[in-house]
């Protein structure tokens, strides 16, 4: 709460680039695709395509109506297999926050599951349920319940007990305790779960897509290397990238910001 | 109203398996519309008294009586001060006062009407879309005071709200307490280590010994209201309970 008080100390003397910090990650994602570009031109395009083609790749994948349906795919795995992870992550998270029992029972399980490579669940995820929806959608939940798990059962335990003390003091049942004064301290916890988790889902998809499937970015990511098109890999890999970074931008961001406005306090 | 305890035992179990004793045999009773101050050393359990008739800590023995008779104490309306503001940081001053009177089962739109009232009475009704992080120390305890004041309470519970506060902010809230307190004539259980705080305040001072605390001693103030805090009579009756208290000399030095 301490670190945001400067930016609004140093207003007025600021130079440009600290009054439309827009203009920073403007001026970042230009000087990536310059040298891009200036590295690009000593190479073959079949080695590394410039960000000129691949961007009228991405283009021409996105019109022939192609990107709509791989990625369409990918998503619909990505979103079962989060929410799945997310709901079971958020009951036993909570129960390893107030049970010492649970707590000290579900931590190896906890662990284990960190320690498992994901690329090691994609391979038996496809040997059990073979080249079907199943096998990414229990791939994306294995992994993930850990993570996430792990987050909330950090949030519950950091509970604020003395506010509830409070909230029980003035006599709030349960149902306005676990509103009012549970779930809101439990937010950002699961907002850093929620990010945190489906990048880590994207991520396990287009490997599980990539080893067996027949649709998706990583099947076409994959199809892209057996026709040997690196222009391909390039425009798959940035159209998926961007949506990625919409989401984040465009949904995450604006709702932490939100959710968590309260922090941003100004001290009298 | 009249709140009593009767021998009340409490002991709190220990890491290593023991158990600590913190209550031995505390028997009060506080008047109608009576002010009562509870006076100890740091730790000593009055807090614990405290939330025994808030009802949040169970007693291992004795009794809270409401009124001579044993009433469940979660049925009589208590506001609580604690002596950090506990406020809920993530909702506005105002519902954070509304909060509790919705608890309390006050209509929405009328717990938000009167929430606005209670701030006003604390001077904070311009701040009241602000979020508590952005007040300073005093101004969060004003609103934890206006949380407890709104519900009008039928007792009102005080643990050391002025302690975490420079004195010249504790002045002024002592003296707001007091008008308010006089208007309402609801009985006030306040706890606190400053005895000079105490004299000030209080119609009934009590005195808690050291762990496990009994009350050693208990002493009237008389003296009629508009104190002043340097008045040589309420000087005097400070002396007194540092005397109880075991501690020589130190008039000034409890006094902040």
């Amino acid at each position: 709460m301490k670190s945001s008080s400067s930016s609004s100390e140093g207003a007025q003397g600021a130079s440009i680039w600290q009054r439309w910090p827009a203009l920073v990650y403007l001026a970042s994602l230009s000087t990536m695709l310059v040298v891009w570009h200036a590295i690009a031109r000593f190479f073959p395009p079949a080695l590394l395509p410039g960000p000129i083609p691949v961007f009228q790749r991405v283009g021409g994948i996105i019109v022939s109506g192609q990107f709509v349906v791989h990625m369409a795919a990918t998503m619909l795995r990505v979103a079962t297999g989060f929410l799945s992870a997310f709901l079971v992550s958020i009951g036993l998270g909570i129960l390893m926050g107030v049970n010492r029992t649970a707590e000290r029972f579900f931590e190896p399980e906890i662990v284990v599951g960190l320690t498992i490579p994901s690329l090691a669940w994609s391979v038996i995820a496809l040997m059990w349920f073979g080249i079907s929806e199943l096998a990414p959608i229990f791939t994306i939940f294995v992994i993930l319940q850990p993570v996430i798990t792990v987050n909330i059962w950090q949030g519950t335990k950091a509970l604020d007990h003395e506010v509830v003390e409070m909230a029980r003091a003035f006599r709030a049942g349960r149902a306005m305790v676990i509103r009012d004064v549970v779930i809101p301290q439990l937010v950002p916890y699961l907002l850093a779960a929620t990010r945190f988790g489906l990048s880590l889902a994207w991520k396990v998809t287009v490997i599980a897509e990539l080893l067996g499937l027949s649709t998706g970015i990583g099947y076409m990511i994959h199809y892209s290397f057996g026709i040997f098109s690196m222009l391909d890999v390039f425009a798959w890999t940035i159209a998926f990238t961007l949506v990625m970074l919409a989401l984040e931008y465009g949904f995450l961001k604006p709702l932490e910001t939100r959710v968590t406005g309260w922090r941003r306090a100004v001290t009298l | 109203m009249q709140i009593a305890l009767r021998g009340i035992h409490k002991d709190f179990p220990r890491e290593n398996g023991g158990s600590l004793a913190v209550l031995r045999d505390v028997t009060l009773t506080v008047g109608a519309g009576e002010f009562c101050c509870v006076v100890g050393s740091s730790g000593c359990g009055k807090s614990t008294i405290l939330n025994i008739v808030a009802g949040l800590t169970l007693p291992d023995s004795g009794q809270v009586l409401v009124d001579d008779a044993r009433v469940d104490s979660s049925r009589i309306r208590i506001g609580y001060v604690f002596q950090k503001p506990r406020l809920l940081n993530w909702k506005s001053v105002r519902e954070n006062v509304a909060f509790a009177l919705k608890a309390s089962g006050v209509p929405a739109a009328e717990a938000r009407a009167r929430a606005l009232h209670y701030l006003d009475l604390v001077g904070l009704a311009q701040f009241e879309h602000e979020f508590p992080l952005a007040l300073s120390g005093g101004m969060q305890q004003r609103v934890a005071i206006a949380r407890a004041l709104a519900i009008e309470p039928d007792l009102l519970l005080m643990d050391e709200p002025f302690s975490h506060l420079d004195e010249l902010t504790a002045r002024v809230l002592r003296a707001e307490l007091l008008r308010i307190w006089r208007q309402a004539r609801k009985p006030v259980m306040f706890v606190t280590h400053n005895a000079l705080e105490a004299v000030y305040l209080a119609d009934q001072v009590l005195i808690l010994s050291g762990r496990p605390a009994t009350i050693m001693k208990s002493l009237r103030v008389s003296l009629p209201r508009d104190r002043e805090m340097e008045d040589p009579r309420l000087v005097a009756l400070q002396r007194e309970i540092l005397d109880a208290l075991g501690i020589a000399g130190a008039s000034g030095s409890l006094s902040k």
